[in-house]
């Protein structure tokens, strides 16, 4: 058994641990090393000391300023503090998409027609003999005022 | 009379989960000593101690719905406490004992005797090693179990008897390279 072994052991035991370790080769180990028989006398020292030593208590003050702590953070800090949670998180985001989702779909449909489907729609207008923003009405002004008509717009 | 029953950590989170404020307030009765004394005797700073417990509880508030009850709260509030003190870690010698002295004496009302003393034992404490130290603290200020540390500090049991073991031996002898062999 290795010394460093024989010592963890030894204050392992000291705190009623199991360490796992064969009793009889600890003690033929410690009978044998006079630095691991000094350790079995030593473990407790600083138990012993820290025990001794005066540990500081909390100040009167300090639960009053753990919750005026609580109290004072505004409301962002308060929604950071609600989005900590992850379910909170999807939730808020299944949310904000859906209402992005709402919002596109209730555009109207005038930025979303392509040119050729403007010509498309003014022909079926012309063959049934009426104008394009009759059967099409977010045709825009611009391009109905234009001289060129259709084909002089310029389509995003 | 009707006594009020001692309720369980785990009922106290539960309540403050649903947003009760009085629950709360008794976690926080009930751990703002260990969680003071615990990271004073890591940081070795009273004003510093105090920061990083308040720091500890507010996170605690602030996370209560991530504690699912599968480990203790006090080793929950531990392992926040030592991740606090580890970002902001002082030096060992950063402070200087004769004032520390005299807060002792002011603090504790106690003999000057027994101020050096206590001064020394965190000053040859703060001399050791950060996972010695933390290992050794949790185990006799906290008097928590080899299991327990393990899960406050993320290592594994034998890791901690290696630590508590080598962690009393550093302590014993910077004591007597210190002080000399006598308590």
């Amino acid at each position: 058994m290795k010394c460093r072994d024989a010592r963890a052991a030894i204050s392992a035991r000291f705190d009623d641990w199991d360490a796992g370790v064969d009793t009889s080769a600890l003690e033929a180990h410690v009978a044998s090393c006079a630095e691991c028989r000094a350790e079995v006398k030593c473990v407790g020292f600083a138990r012993e000391l820290l025990d001794m030593a005066e540990a500081p208590e909390p100040s009167p003050s300090f639960d009053e300023r753990v919750l005026a702590e609580l109290n004072r953070r505004g409301w962002f800090d308060r929604l950071c503090d609600w989005f900590e949670a992850p379910a909170r998180r999807v939730a808020a985001a299944l949310i904000f998409s859906g209402l992005v989702m709402c919002c596109v779909l209730s555009l109207p449909q005038s930025h979303a027609t392509s040119r050729i489907e403007l010509l498309i729609l003014q022909r079926q207008a012309a063959q049934a003999g009426m104008d394009i923003s009759d059967i099409y009405p977010p045709f825009p002004d611009a391009v109905r005022r234009s001289e060129g008509g259709i084909d002089k717009c310029v389509w995003g | 009379m009707q006594l009020e029953t001692q309720e369980t950590d785990d009922q106290l989170v539960e309540r403050a989960r649903q947003g009760d404020r009085y629950a709360f307030c008794r976690l926080l009765a009930r751990y703002r000593r260990q969680a003071v004394r615990t990271a004073y005797a890591m940081l070795r700073s009273m004003e510093d101690a105090e920061d990083v417990a308040q720091e500890a509880f507010i996170s605690v508030f602030r996370s209560l719905h991530a504690y699912r009850g599968e480990g203790k709260f006090s080793t929950w509030l531990y392992r926040i406490i030592l991740n606090l003190c580890a970002s902001r870690q002082r030096l060992p010698g950063s402070r200087e004992t004769a004032s520390e002295i005299v807060e002792t004496i002011a603090r504790e009302g106690t003999t000057e005797e027994a101020a050096i003393r206590s001064v020394t034992v965190w000053a040859v404490l703060a001399r050791l090693p950060a996972q010695q130290r933390a290992a050794l603290v949790l185990r006799e200020i906290d008097e928590l179990s080899y299991a327990e540390i393990a899960e406050v500090m993320g290592i594994a049991e034998g890791t901690v008897k290696y630590h508590i073991s080598e962690a009393r031996r550093s302590f014993r002898r910077i004591w007597i390279q210190e002080i000399g062999d006598e308590m």
